[in-house]
């Protein structure tokens, strides 16, 4: 578990987080709505690691989409700096962007299929492909990643999911974020390489003083990672708080049929059950 | 140049289409300035002879040089197919991106007006335009065109819909890309392969209209010659003078074969994951 954390400045607080999705149809009157978020509520400190943890369909990406200016709240605010995100004009977000970066659970979607490494990861440097000056710096971010820059000349297609995903965090990184979503990271890793990216991620998070907001299905994942969980439900937080008392006194029960869910599924993948 | 010749060569049916297609466009664009006659000189003296050496595909009724005709044939039938098809897909692109983009009333607007051109038999209006008024080179490009962009607007607005949902393209919007640049560098040439093959057969298609109009008299007009307006010249004695119908009919299949087989190959071809160095 994370431990030692020197918690400071606010970075992005959600208030009364609302998402609600209206089915599009040829009579508006007549699509259906879905309540995604009520009424979140949730703050990260410059350096914590936050993690929303629920099922699939909880709303927990709707919280991440939003946060990185994608989904629209239908009410609450959502500050990153102290500056509502959703009221800021066009150029003022362009310049916040960068500030916020998502690491996607699909690793392989996340990469133009057809650029090399090399050009994704200039392409976040906003520098051209060929400028010399940027070599080393991708190379020094590729090595930050774990990956050899030997690497950068190759295409998606031609690496592991592994590799992919480390791809992800180094374009990530390459922006200098000072808040970094992680929407389910691992999970669709095998377990020695989800365990690689944890220490990965740790270790970048005290590098670069990097903010987490970890959204998962699996507390296993999670109790590596945060620094405080937010439980979520059909929409709203059902337990909250720091996430060595929240694992280890859980006062809710679904929370309770997660730990035991995330401990059964590390026994299955260790293969002692 | 060494690249380019290999991506041809990886696939069976783009090389023997680009063998054929260039064989044609060379020998409609050099063909002319090697070849003693004038696609347009007459020599009634000469009239109606079958191949023989000095006219290897034979003379017409005007005793012109039926293979300078078919070089010129071939510039005119070539020229219009592919820059109607220029015209087509720009049409086509511009229309697919601002639906997709821009969505609600224009997308649906738009997507109409592609089903109701859809709707009408291109070759049955495009006859009827062209046959009230004075048909030209120029205005049977513009009909061409006209009534052939919706099935580049249909495949571009499908193609960018399904891309601009992708995550590469949030994480180009997170990065802080802005949109112009997004669709320059991570859209187009995600949709470029689909529509390029859509292109290339289409270019076909045009071609088959386009001597279809020209044989019914209807296209390109003397003493300008495209492959049809040849291929109408035979039908008068089909069998006394088979050269003229066999000639410009063989050129008109070559050239559709020659294009539908680049067009199957780029199919083939033209997936992301082919295109790496692996």
């Amino acid at each position: 578990m994370q431990a030692g954390t020197t918690a400071s400045k606010t970075l992005l607080q959600i208030k009364d987080l609302r998402i609600v999705y209206k089915q599009k149809t040829t009579f508006p009157a007549a699509g259906q709505t879905v309540h995604a978020v009520n009424s979140v509520s949730f703050s990260i400190r410059q350096g914590e690691s936050f993690a929303i943890v629920g099922r699939s369909g909880c709303g927990k990406t709707s919280i991440a989409m939003s946060a990185l200016g994608f989904v629209k709240p239908s009410a609450g605010t959502i500050s990153f700096m102290e500056k509502n995100i959703w009221q800021l004009n066009r150029k003022d977000i362009r310049r916040l962007r960068p500030l916020i970066q998502p690491v996607f659970q699909d690793y392989g979607n996340s990469l133009n299929p057809r650029m090399t490494v090399n050009k994704i990861i200039t392409e976040a440097l906003r520098a051209k492909p060929d400028d010399q000056t940027h070599t080393d710096t991708v190379k020094q971010l590729l090595d930050s990643a774990g990956l050899d820059s030997g690497i950068r000349w190759r295409y998606p297609h031609q690496l592991s999911g592994g590799q992919k995903q480390r791809i992800n965090i180094a374009r990530a990184l390459a922006l200098h974020p000072k808040l970094v979503i992680l929407d389910e990271p691992v999970s669709s890793q095998d377990l020695s390489t989800g365990v690689q990216l944890i220490e990965l991620l740790n270790r970048l998070k005290q590098t670069y003083e990097l903010s987490y907001l970890l959204i998962s299905h699996n507390l296993s994942t999670v109790r590596l990672l945060s620094d405080q969980i937010a439980i979520m439900k059909n929409g709203v937080f059902t337990e909250q708080g720091p996430a060595e008392t929240l694992l280890q006194h859980p006062s809710d029960n679904y929370t309770r049929e997660l730990i035991e869910a995330s401990n059964l599924t590390n026994l299955s993948k260790t293969g002692q059950v | 140049m060494k690249r380019i010749f290999d991506f041809i060569r990886s696939d069976k049916s783009l090389y023997v289409g680009f063998i054929l297609i260039g064989i044609i466009i060379i020998f409609s664009l050099i063909g002319p300035l090697l070849s003693p006659y004038k696609y347009s000189s007459q020599n009634l003296s000469e009239a109606l002879q079958s191949p023989s050496i000095s006219h290897p595909l034979g003379t017409d009724y005007y005793g012109r040089d039926m293979l300078a005709r078919m070089m010129h044939g071939g510039q005119i039938t070539l020229g219009i197919a592919l820059l109607a098809t220029t015209i087509a897909i720009l049409i086509g692109m511009i229309t697919g991106l601002i639906s997709a983009f821009v969505g609600g009333w224009i997308d649906r607007i738009l997507m109409r007006l592609v089903d109701i051109m859809l709707g009408f038999p291109r070759l049955f209006i495009i006859l009827l335009v062209i046959g009230m008024g004075h048909s030209s080179i120029g205005l049977i490009i513009l009909f061409l065109a006209v009534f052939s962009w919706m099935e580049i607007a249909r495949i571009v607005r499908s193609e960018v819909l399904v891309i601009k949902e992708q995550l590469y393209i949030k994480s180009a919007e997170a990065i802080g890309l802005w949109r112009r640049r997004i669709i320059s560098i991570h859209i187009l040439p995600n949709v470029m392969g689909t529509v390029i093959v859509s292109s290339v057969l289409l270019i076909s298609t045009l071609i088959l209209i386009e001597s279809s109009i020209s044989f019914l008299g209807l296209g390109v007009q003397p003493p300008n010659a495209s492959w049809g307006t040849i291929l109408t010249e035979g039908r008068i004695d089909p069998i006394g003078t088979w050269w003229i119908s066999v000639f410009s009919g063989t050129f008109i299949i070559a050239a559709i074969i020659g294009f539908n087989l680049i067009g199957d190959g780029l199919r083939n071809i033209l997936d992301p994951k082919f295109t790496g160095n692996s």
